[in-house]
């Protein structure tokens, strides 16, 4: 104990917690791990009973339908994102790479038929290894190059389309009803889809090495150097699966509008980066994961989809969440800590 | 709850006061000054006073109270009773900045300068105004007015228009009182106070030469107080030296009254005195012996011509910089690298792949490594450095940090796919080592420097490496976790055999933990000299003697 004191006494920090017992100290760790996700619970409960009271169609099954079909896209980019923001990088490319490999996948539907869907992901993830190879071993800063690539693959996107939608034929195929349609009379595939992919994603980070790996770049990436780590092959690792995970954003954005157009993706990126945010992952990286995108997407959607019902203009709604992104950042980030912020 | 001290107290509040303090007039005084944290008494009636000249020894272990004292005096932390007296008023800012104002500096290793500006432009930065007309920055008359003002001070050695990350450290601390002392002129005050924390942690002998031939004309301006590890450096700094030892003072005086085992046993105290006995750590004292006995050839492997082991670590050639390195060493030996110069630690840090290496053979228990940090860890090797901050991920939990050289070796995939299981073995691991800490969960940050020290060298253990390398090992934690560290060291060499090789800034812990010391020299890496312990026993005293006559005999550079 005195060990402890000592050291908390140096650092200058106000040591309360000293000679607190076991409990106590559980406690506060229970707190500290949960404080940040905690506003973002309480907005999820409050937003639909906000809505719900200012119209009431808020909770009919329709418009829960259209929230779960909204937040299954949104969380599958968000979690396409998690794991270079947990590295404390950052993929800026996942919105194009999402209208990419919708337009692919509509592209390959077209020309081979509907099982030529899943060319998204090979193509998603060869998207991703070429962004990941670039950041570890040209050692650019991911901002800049995924920036830059994301306008590559937005060129790509409309030279494959032409600058027109493709649109997706034959819907009625058994395929297309595993991809989209309804479970039961309530609940959409594609919400199946994103929960079974957010547990896989969730399992990869945490209880996997090179989930540990990732989480160590951002908490100390010299650290990790040092002891032996590798590094690269991880930073590589994180934007393939960031490229994945927008492939198959990509084939569920496309069931959903039933046509792919070259800028499908593009007004996701921010949207998923706030999800991120505001499920309590701070862009500083090391800290929170997967399992937190889910609460910070259904604040999200519920926010839109709420303004949207309540006839809120385009103009309005972009302000909301513009603000709601910022207050999120604010809620979250633990800016004592991290002292100088760029 | 503050004993009111005339009619100043009443009137002063915060504000500056602008006395002007003649030589031998106290600056800075504390009247039993106390702070408590909860339960937790840091600083417990403390009086002490500074007089412009003087420089005063801060002495303490880690938790003594000498971080604190600098926290109430800098405005950071408030006194729970007792006054802060400066220049004779009652002294009482509300933050850093008011202190500064008051004409109060901190100098600490994380210095607040630029790197990227030129001495010149990091002097004036608090005082830019003078030097600009609408906004521009005059270069000239800058640069003019800092070459006048240090040779003013008597500091003309330093070119003001050099960049500062061209400067050796000690100097770039010295940039920094430079500054605190111009900044003082500019406002009116004549004798600053300056807090020098650890200045002198990180330094080689010739660069805390250096400081101190630096410092020497800047003495007589300020009061200056400063802290250290290392009690013998006080002694030959200081005018005066008090030492605090949990949280009281506990001895204060003229430097005089000191010397180097007296100090020890103050800054130590009455229960750790043991530790102290015939100047190393009992630990390593006892586990010195079996393990000399348990390998009774040792004797003659020094060159790796021996024929019946192979050599833990062999260097053939390595080129570090412009030097040539070859060494051996066995199993189970305890070798001391020292250089003048940077040379040693860049030994370690070459071997260990963290700096580059393009010429040069690097052998790790009869296999050849190619370079890189990820080879020499896969060849059963391992890497301890005393800059934590570098080796730790200091907001994850315990576990993670104990067990990440686990994950880097490719034995983690058990560990990190079950919590519970990574906390048990992370459990155990601090038990073996009899460690304090709380939940494994809990940031590693949280626990004290020589806690996380003793982390990184148990899970460096952990991996059963044939060689650990040891980057000034003990750098900066107290005499309790420096010999917990020394003896975990001493076990694994005797009973695991493992080889150990050292690079550190205190002599002393090369004659305490070495078995074997090797003297390089720093241009071109031949071995100068070797001594082997306990037969030719090498003091901290000749071996710095060797040292400083290889600094005469080749001056410095920078």
């Amino acid at each position: 104990m005195t060990d402890t004191g000592g050291a908390l006494l140096e650092s200058g920090r106000p040591p309360s917690a000293l000679g607190a017992g076991e409990p106590l100290a559980r406690a506060r760790r229970l707190l500290r791990e949960h404080a940040r996700t905690l506003t973002a619970w309480l907005a999820a409960i409050v937003l639909p009973v906000l809505f719900t009271s200012l119209d009431g169609n808020y909770l009919s099954s329709g418009n829960l339908q259209s929230i779960g079909r909204q937040a299954a896209v949104l969380l599958l980019i968000a979690l396409a994102g998690t794991a270079p923001i947990l590295m404390g990088s950052i993929d800026l490319s996942v919105g194009a790479l999402v209208s990419l490999t919708s337009v692919i996948a509509a592209w390959g539907a077209e020309r081979f038929g509907q099982g030529a869907v899943f060319l998204a992901l090979p193509c998603g993830l060869a998207a991703g290894i070429l962004n990941g190879l670039i950041v570890a071993y040209l050692r650019l800063p991911s901002f800049l190059t995924t920036l830059a690539s994301s306008f590559a693959f937005a060129g790509v996107a409309l030279a494959i389309s032409g600058g027109f939608p493709i649109t997706l034929q034959a819907t009625a195929t058994t395929q297309a009803h595993v991809l989209d349609g309804n479970l039961s009379s309530a609940l959409p595939v594609s919400v199946l889809w994103a929960v079974g992919i957010w547990l896989v994603t969730i399992g990869l980070l945490r209880r996997t090495v090179f989930g540990r790996v990732v989480y160590a770049i951002g908490g100390n990436e010299r650290a990790a150097q040092t002891v032996g780590v590798w590094v690269n092959r991880a930073k590589v690792g994180a934007f393939a699966l960031s490229g994945l995970l927008c492939g198959f954003a990509g084939i569920i954005v496309l069931y959903e509008t039933t046509a792919a157009t070259a800028d499908v993706g593009s007004t996701y990126l921010l949207t998923s980066i706030a999800a991120v945010v505001i499920g309590g992952t701070p862009l500083s990286g090391g800290e929170g994961g997967a399992g937190r995108c889910l609460i910070g997407t259904l604040v999200l959607t519920e926010l839109v989809n709420g303004m949207l019902l309540l006839g809120l203009g385009a103009s309005t709604q972009q302000i909301v969440e513009g603000a709601v992104v910022i207050a999120a950042a604010m809620l979250t980030l633990d800016r004592r800590r991290i002292g100088i912020v760029k | 709850m503050v004993v009111a001290v005339g009619e100043t107290s009443a009137t002063d509040r915060s504000s500056a006061p602008r006395a002007v303090a003649r030589a031998g007039e106290e600056v800075l005084g504390l009247q039993r000054v106390t702070v408590r944290f909860g339960q937790l008494t840091a600083l417990d009636e403390v009086s002490l006073s500074v007089a412009r000249g003087c420089l005063l020894g801060l002495a303490g272990q880690n938790g003594a109270g000498k971080t604190t004292l600098f926290n109430v005096v800098c405005g950071n932390v408030r006194p729970s009773c007792g006054e802060v007296l400066l220049a004779g008023r009652a002294f009482r800012p509300r933050s850093y900045a008011d202190a500064r104002r008051a004409g109060v500096f901190r100098v600490t290793q994380e210095l607040a300068l630029f790197p990227n500006l030129t001495v010149a432009e990091n002097v004036v930065l608090g005082a830019g105004g003078r030097f600009s007309r609408a906004g521009v920055l005059r270069a000239g008359e800058l640069v003019a007015a800092v070459r006048s003002f240090m040779e003013e001070v008597g500091l003309d050695g330093i070119d003001p228009r050099r960049r500062l990350d061209e400067l050796p450290n000690a100097t770039r601390q010295v940039v920094e009182i430079v500054r605190a002392l111009f900044e003082c002129r500019e406002s009116g005050l004549e004798a600053p106070l300056i807090l020098l924390d650890e200045p002198t942690s990180g330094l080689s002998f010739a660069q805390v030469d250096l400081l101190r031939s630096q410092l020497e004309p800047l003495r007589a301006r300020a009061a200056i107080v400063m802290t250290s590890h290392r009690g013998q450096e006080l002694l030959d700094f200081s005018d005066r030296i008090a030492v605090l030892r949990g949280g009281r003072l506990v001895a204060e005086g003229v430097r005089g009254d000191f010397d180097a085992a007296l100090l020890g046993e103050l800054i130590a105290g009455p229960e750790h005195a043991h530790l102290l006995a015939a100047g190393r750590p009992v630990g390593a004292a006892q586990e010195r012996s079996p393990a000399r006995r348990s390998r009774p050839d040792a004797q003659g492997a020094e060159g790796g011509d021996h024929p019946a082991a192979t050599p833990s670590l062999r260097l053939a050639a390595l080129r570090v910089g412009a030097a040539e390195v070859s060494l051996c060493v066995m199993p189970g030996e305890r070798v001391g690298l020292i250089s003048d110069g940077d040379l040693a630690g860049r030994v370690l840090r070459t071997v260990a792949g963290i700096e580059p290496r393009r010429h040069g053979e690097v052998w790790i228990a009869g296999r050849r490594v190619s370079p890189g940090t990820r080879a020499f860890v896969r060849a059963g090797a391992a890497f301890v450095s005393g800059e934590r901050g570098d080796a730790l991920m200091l907001m994850q939990p315990i576990a993670w940090n104990a067990t990440l050289p686990q994950v880097a070796a490719g034995h983690g995939a058990e560990l990190v796919a079950s919590p519970g299981r990574e906390r048990a073995w992370t459990r155990e691991l601090i038990d073996s080592h009899r460690m304090r800490a709380p939940d494994p969960r809990d940031p590693v940050g949280a626990l004290s420097g020589g806690t996380q020290q003793r982390l990184l060298i148990a899970r460096a253990l952990a991996l059963q490496p044939s060689l650990v390398l040891l980057d000034r090992p003990t750098r900066g934690v107290d005499i309790a976790a420096k010999a917990a560290i020394y003896a975990a060291v001493a076990r694994a060499a005797g009973r695991d055999g493992v080889a150990f090789l050292l690079f550190s800034d205190e002599l002393e812990e090369y004659t305490e933990l070495c078995d074997r010391i090797v003297l390089l020299d720093g241009a071109s890496g031949a071995v100068l000299r070797s001594w082997s312990q306990p037969d030719q026993e090498a003091s901290a005293a000749s071996l710095e003697a060797a040292l400083r006559s290889m600094e005469v005999a080749e001056p410095r550079r920078g």
